[in-house]
């Protein structure tokens, strides 16, 4: 079985990766790419821990075949920000203390990441929507939209 | 053996696909069911026909009806304002991330308590659209639905943009992103009453016995309470229900009658 090339930009930077047999976008990340911010929750698509951008639109990563994205443009939580420097969803969830765990937390933020870039003033219920598919089974989620709403009048200018 | 994944650019080409070898193989839009098939092991593919370039993802509407392709998204028929009803099917499946790339045709396969979009084009009398090395050809949803025809592959769907009033009630451990317990989508057009169910039988499918109940409602007037109780009677009656880790066939089918008698009061509201 010979491995076939998907070539897609993952946080800018255009790139090509081997693969073999059916791969989700995930798994490519994870284990190809070393990009590990993206977590494996359930497999199945309830839990939303896999969420990443795919051309800006979220998606969920453990579902996506690697082979869709070919020529397309990935985001993940490590392209957010430079190393050293934190984008301000990042820290309002700090400031906010909307991470506990953690395990959820990539896929929260960008998932706000996504909404606020298409709604930049939200309602909290529109927020709520915007996360319906994140499960957090640590906090509760009223930190993580606390973090949410600050991180959207912190932006909007 | 890892899998072969193609990813055909012409319908031609799909075609070709199909016709090759003993095995149909496994076909992929979206890849929210399939994949999750793979990660549970329920499904190990030796091939995998994936559509997402066939350009099968539009929707079309003239004076005749809507066309929906295939592979058009959630997220895309959820916004679709001129099918209110379909739009409302797909905005209560999951959440946003999993409507991005979930596909109308995909929900058909989505195994049951599945099913929210197909509930809601059983209720438009939809019908499907199909080819394969045999042609191409077109049947009723609820026909496709009993028996689907092998190596033919679901292009797209059309419903007819005849008036009606609708109405859909989906009920779930959540208010979002989740399964259905019931899900009831409802229309009252020249057609006639159509009420289809997901989780009242094993698939999506119309009940009978609560359309009977509902013969002579007209299309914009209010139902009365006692045809209402009737067809949420018959409902309960006729219901096959399945049980799974979200529900109890017992719950499905008191949750029938409830989800169906409040779709009937609240039918028109809004509109």
């Amino acid at each position: 079985m010979t491995a076939r090339m998907v070539s897609f930009a993952v946080n800018g930077r255009a790139g090509s990766v081997a693969v073999e047999g059916l791969t989700s976008l995930l798994a490519t990340l994870r284990d190809s790419l070393g990009l590990t911010a993206a977590k494996e929750g359930c497999g199945q698509g309830g839990c939303g821990a896999c969420t990443v951008l795919l051309d800006g639109e979220p998606v969920l990563s453990c579902l996506v075949p690697v082979d869709v994205v070919e020529g397309r443009e990935v985001t993940t939580l490590e392209g957010l920000t430079r190393i050293g420097s934190l984008h301000p969803l990042q820290q309002s969830f700090q400031d906010h203390y909307a991470a506990q765990c953690g395990f959820c937390t990539p896929g929260m933020v960008l998932a706000a990441k996504a909404l606020l870039d298409r709604n930049p003033a939200p309602s909290r219920e529109e927020i709520a929507q915007a996360l319906a598919g994140n499960l957090c089974r640590c906090t509760g989620y009223q930190a993580i939209l606390d973090a949410i709403e600050h991180a959207a009048r912190e932006v909007t200018p | 053996m890892p899998a072969a994944v193609y990813l055909p650019t012409s319908i031609e080409e799909m075609v070709g696909l199909l016709e090759d070898g003993d095995r149909e193989p496994v076909i992929m839009a979206g890849g929210t069911v399939v994949m999750r098939l793979v990660h549970e092991g329920a499904l190990i593919p030796t091939a995998v026909v994936c559509l997402s370039r066939l350009g099968l993802d539009r929707i079309t509407s003239d004076d005749g009806g809507v066309r929906i392709g295939s592979c058009t998204s959630l997220a895309e028929l959820a916004a679709f304002d001129a099918a209110p009803m379909l739009a409302e099917a797909a905005a209560s499946v999951g959440g946003p991330a999993l409507r991005t790339t979930a596909t109308v045709g995909g929900n058909l396969f989505a195994r049951s308590p599945y099913g929210d979009v197909t509930a809601a084009l059983l209720a438009h009398d939809a019908v499907v659209e199909m080819t394969g090395p045999a042609g191409s050809s077109e049947q009723p949803l609820e026909d496709f639905l009993a028996a689907r025809a092998p190596r033919a592959v679901v292009t797209g769907l059309r419903v007819s943009a005849a008036p009606a009033s609708t109405s859909f009630l989906k009920l779930g451990r959540r208010r979002a992103n989740a399964t259905a317990i019931v899900t009831a989508a409802i229309s009252i057009g020249e057609a006639g009453p159509r009420v289809a169910l997901v989780g009242a039988f094993q698939r999506p499918r119309r009940s009978a016995a609560a359309e009977e109940a509902l013969a002579g409602a007209a299309t914009g007037a209010r139902i009365g309470e006692e045809q209402i109780e009737a067809a949420a009677a018959a409902v309960a009656e006729e219901a096959d229900p399945m049980a799974d880790a979200i529900a109890s066939a017992w719950y499905r089918r008191r949750m029938a009658a409830v989800v169906v008698r409040r779709a009937l009061q609240s039918l028109g509201d809004g509109e």
